[in-house]
């Protein structure tokens, strides 16, 4: 679960603000350092559209679920606070899958059962618990703003290696120019297999923190 | 919110009651409100399977559900040959969940037909439905009227392995089955889906290398469902039910604009 | 048997973790110890054996369409499937705390041992995911109950090889950026190419 559960401030000036949305992104992001949230996200990365519809699915659910929880904060008796924060994402997931059900038939069709896995997606539950429950509503929003962003990029990043290595194509769009397979060029089909999510991630986290180097584990 | 204890029991029950019953309440609110649309989308992806494998189609959803109606006539029959419902599409057939046939004992299924009309010789699309190497696969047979050639196929999958069990699902590989003779002569099942190394006659289709589980599992379900077909193909060929059925009189006589385009890209 | 051919798939051609990457989260954060290992992995064996089959048993009751005609048979037409996540959530949910307070208070010992990590499993995707696998594959009753458990046993399988792996590379020379979490995933990248070749694999 996440660890930063920020103090509410008294006076919070536009900068303090902006951090909300920015950390997520980078320093602390919810994939690569916090461990948060990889459950659902990485079988749906094959392709880029699945993906970026999945990303935009989390942030509506995290955006929506921040704001009515840090609305509802001093409301929720404290015994049945989970379920009501699992009833809570519930009720927006449920509302998202209905909607795709309805308007993007083919590609609830590929998310299938991992709309519904969002529900379970810790980022969710964790920025709930650790950012909302204790938060004004505003910050609330940006900061599931900032973390569904910090979601949605590693998502992409992952869709983008793995369809253009994997299928030759980014969003259905060859890439990869024919006369390169007439010259012997063929698809990596290891990309395409589950594993492959994982092989990329790691490298992701490799990247990141040999740039970021405070992030490096020192256990 | 300092007026009520927010801890005590009694506020606990009430508020998830309350919870409970506003979360509800919304939820069936826009489940029904949506309901329609999410219908709709999953009858046009059965008509469109049922088209594709004619070789017909259509962008627009709408002139999918017209050419539809216009087109085909539909039978649920029997694998001793008898025919039980007939009438115009959507009508009975499509009403029948061939995932569900196929948890029956084979002898007892129920089998849809659809029967395209459009042209001077009906056209039987047939259903099936079978298990590949993760999940179930399924797929139309357009069959010619000579009950013996195959006009096109459409098959597609659950969760098969992308790049390799999938491809069942792309037009290049369901191209070679368009012209293949599905029955021989005395209406025994013909067509093999086997490994590229062991395509030995005129009529094996070459199965997908790699993807060994698929390829057996589309071959098995293409035969157990052909040759559950064959005697009620048989009846309808000789009987031509839409001939007698007033309310398709019409549609049948109705001249069908060409609109048999290859334009499907590989999924 | 088709109930053992069940569960050999479960855990060992569709592993909850290493071909869906369900339950990552606490997969990664949880391998660090063999022992801490072992009892979240007993625990999610527990819990999908339970939950699976009970929220089967919902499903055919309450939540297909027309599955509430045994109370009246007016309602035949009702559908309450939108319902379907919310139900299965609260299943899990209060079944995790009644076995919680259920082991607290007969096995202490075995509470002691898995304690803290009963509560983490409500968030668990691999026990939401098991049930809405489920769901969408139309299992019988028996079925249901062969699949929690094969799903529960692959996630303790794949979760006690990672530890294990984890503690022998523990002295390796690992690139810094890429200790802990990076050669985690790498790691689970690799058993689930081995796990591949399971595949087709029939009983």
């Amino acid at each position: 679960m996440g660890e930063v559960a920020a103090a509410p401030r008294k006076k919070v000036s536009f900068r303090q603000y902006l951090t909300h949305l920015t950390e997520p992104v980078q320093r602390m992001n919810p994939i690569t350092v916090q461990i948060l949230g990889i459950c659902s996200a990485l079988a749906v990365t094959v392709k880029l559209k699945p993906a970026l519809f999945m990303a935009g699915a989390v942030l509506f659910v995290l955006v929506f679920s921040n704001f009515l929880i840090s609305l509802l904060r001093n409301t929720i008796p404290h015994r049945i606070r989970m379920i009501v924060e699992l009833v809570v994402i519930s009720f927006f997931v449920i509302l998202v899958d209905e909607v795709l059900r309805a308007f993007a038939y083919d590609v609830s069709k590929q998310l299938s059962v991992f709309v519904g896995l969002i529900i379970t997606n810790c980022i969710i539950m964790g920025r709930l618990e650790a950012f909302a429950m204790g938060n004004k509503p505003l910050p609330s929003i940006l900061d599931g703003i900032g973390n569904a962003l910090g979601y949605g990029i590693i998502l992409i990043m992952i869709a983008v290696v793995r369809e253009l290595l994997g299928s030759g194509t980014l969003l259905g769009w060859q890439v990869i120019p024919a006369s390169w397979y007439e010259l012997g060029y063929i698809n990596n089909g290891l990309m395409v297999l589950p594993p492959s999510a994982l092989l990329v991630l790691g490298t992701i986290v490799w990247l990141h923190r040999a740039w970021n180097k405070q992030l490096i584990d020192v256990s | 919110m300092a007026r009520w204890n927010v801890n005590s029991t009694s506020y606990t029950i009430v508020y998830s009651l309350i919870l409970a019953v506003v979360v509800s309440v919304v939820l069936a609110l826009v489940a029904a409100v949506l309901h329609p649309y999410q219908e709709r989308n999953q009858k046009l992806e059965k008509m469109n399977y049922i088209l594709h494998a004619l070789g017909v189609y259509l962008d627009d959803p709408d002139s999918v559900e017209a050419f539809y109606q216009r087109t085909i006539y539909e039978v649920v029959g029997r694998p001793s040959g008898e025919i039980e419902e007939g009438g115009r599409g959507p009508g009975p057939a499509f009403a029948v969940s061939i995932a569900q046939e196929y948890k029956v004992a084979p002898e007892e299924r129920r089998l849809p037909v659809f029967i395209y009309l459009g042209e001077s010789e009906p056209v039987f699309v047939l259903p099936m439905w079978g298990t590949g190497l993760w999940g179930p696969i399924w797929g139309y047979v357009a069959l010619r009227a000579d009950l013996k050639t195959i006009r096109g196929v459409v098959f597609d999958h659950k969760s098969e392995t992308p790049g390799l069990g999938a491809e069942i699902a792309t037009l290049q590989f369901q191209k070679q089955f368009e012209g293949k003779a599905a029955y021989d002569e005395e209406g025994n099942v013909l067509i093999r889906v086997v490994k590229p190394t062991l395509v030995q006659q005129e009529t094996d289709i070459e199965g997908l290398s790699g993807a060994t589980m698929t390829t057996k599992g589309l071959d098995e379900m293409l035969r157990e469902w052909l040759a559950l077909y064959r005697p009620l193909l048989e009846k309808l060929k000789k009987e031509q039910p839409w001939q007698t059925a007033s309310d398709v009189a019409q549609h049948v006589k109705a001249p069908i604009p060409p609109i048999l385009v290859d334009k499907r890209e590989s999924i | 048997m088709e109930w053992l051919n069940i569960v050999i798939r479960t855990t060992f051609l569709e592993n909850m973790v290493l071909a869906y990457f369900l339950g990552m989260c606490s997969y990664l954060a949880i391998s660090r110890q063999i022992s801490a290992a072992f009892g979240l992995g007993l625990a999610v064996i527990f819990v999908e054996t339970l939950t699976v089959p009970l929220n089967w048993v919902l499903k055919k009751y309450f939540l297909d369409p027309g599955a509430l005609a045994w109370l009246h048979p007016a309602f035949a037409q009702v559908d309450v499937s939108f319902l379907t996540f919310l139900v299965y959530i609260a299943t899990i949910a209060s079944a995790v705390q009644l076995v919680e307070m259920v082991v607290e208070r007969f096995f202490p010992a075995l509470y002691n041992a898995l304690g803290i990590f009963l509560p983490l499993i409500t968030v668990n995707c691999a026990i939401l995911g098991a049930s809405l696998f489920m769901n969408e594959r139309d299992y019988t009753f028996g079925e249901s109950v062969a699949f929690g458990f094969g799903a529960g046993l692959g996630f303790f399988l794949a979760i006690v090889l990672l530890a294990s792996i984890r503690y022998k590379i523990r002295y390796s020379h690992v690139v810094a950026p890429l200790r802990g979490l990076g050669i985690a995933f790498i790691l689970t990248a690799l058993l689930g190419i081995a796990f591949l070749s399971f595949a087709g694999i029939q009983l």
